[in-house]
């Protein structure tokens, strides 16, 4: 299992005072110095940081969101090669031990999506109530339309394999999203998979959901739902 | 009846708006493909300049017996439109400039790692 290249991609924005700790207890965890951090141009010190670990960092305009973060990831991925991409949360929400059994999880299983969901199980997690019945509006619709049952579809935690980045990548009109990526993993007929993380309380920096981000975020959300079908009844 | 003073102004306008636009064209600070439905509007201030009963036309078409109702009607439908076209346009630049911004980084992180492996 060694000999699989594993790619950690960590999108921050604005995380100076943990990422750090994030990077350097990744790094004593997963034995790999593949780190990749994806830095929406903060204002404070994350990029001078990051640099001083001697983690790989690229910045990406923060108006195109953190979808145009992955994707770029994702296209560094495919073009080095990587077997597996394994997506963190930059706020050390996610402690990187819960990720590694994660990830030898996803390579025992040979699982083209693996999910990192907080729901599966007790977790400190607790989103405000637009997000959490956003969330269960998405599931619901995930269920209906893609026949895929999904307990936490918007998780930050994502380990994507090879199969998976080549499909992400070549697919240009794709714009990643935590649902987007699952509606098009199944349309593709790749297995999903879900395993229990926890996710702790956010100790430092600041979430970038408040209420009228919740519902623009779920809006989109549904909005790409819905228009992945549409591809779906081309074919 | 439209007086003959409202036709000259509304050909007074056509002729000024397509002049404008086609300053614009020549001076490059408009795409010749968006100036096609700003040259049509002007086509139809002059049209209207001559053959005003197009009001009326249109407004019966329309089923409208208030004629002015009609020219709002259509102004507002054709500006809908431009404003649409407008709209797919900004998502395809947009979408160009996301690929862009992401070629951008990476080819920028490869001459970085490029740059620290000659230094060592």
């Amino acid at each position: 299992m060694n000999e699989k290249k594993t790619l950690i991609l960590i999108p921050t924005y604005n995380e100076g005072l943990i990422i750090e700790k994030v990077i350097s207890e990744i790094k004593t965890i997963f034995k790999t110095e593949n780190i990749l951090v994806i830095d929406a141009y903060s204002s404070d010190e994350t990029y001078n940081k990051v640099k001083k670990n001697g983690a790989n960092i690229i910045q990406i305009d923060k108006i195109f969101g953190i979808s145009l973060a992955i994707e770029t990831g994702i296209c560094f991925a495919y073009e080095n090669d990587y077997d597996f991409l394994v997506r963190i949360d930059g706020d050390g929400q996610h402690s990187p031990s819960d990720v590694k059994n994660l990830l030898d999880f996803a390579v025992d299983n040979k699982n083209d999506l693996t999910i990192g969901s907080r729901f599966l199980n007790k977790s400190e997690y607790h989103p405000n109530l637009l997000r959490l019945y956003g969330i269960r509006l998405l599931r619901k619709l995930i269920k209906i339309f893609y026949k895929t049952e999904i307990t936490d579809c918007t998780s930050g935690c994502q380990i994507l394999n090879k199969k998976l980045i080549k499909e992400l990548n070549n697919d240009e009109l794709f714009e990643y999203s935590e649902v987007g990526i699952i509606c098009k993993t199944s349309l593709l007929g790749m297995s999903i998979q879900e395993k229990f993380i926890n996710m702790k309380e956010r100790k430092t920096g600041s979430s970038s959901f408040n209420l009228a981000n919740s519902f623009i975020y779920m809006f989109k959300n549904i909005l790409v739902l819905l228009s992945l079908i549409n591809i779906n009844f081309k074919k | 009846m439209i007086s003959l003073h409202s036709r000259f102004i509304a050909f007074m306008i056509g002729i000024v708006i397509i002049f404008l636009i086609l300053l614009f064209v020549r001076k490059k600070s408009l795409e010749p493909m968006y100036s096609f439905f700003w040259i049509l509007i002007g086509i139809f201030f002059i049209s209207v300049a001559f053959f005003p009963n197009i009001i009326y036309l249109i407004s019966v078409l329309l089923g409208i017996n208030f004629s002015p109702i009609g020219v709002l009607v259509i102004s507002i439908f054709g500006l809908g439109t431009i404003i649409l076209h407008l709209s797919t346009i900004i998502t395809k630049h947009q979408r160009k400039i996301r690929e862009f911004e992401k070629k951008i980084a990476l080819l920028e992180n490869k001459i970085q790692i490029n740059k620290n492996y000659e230094k060592n």
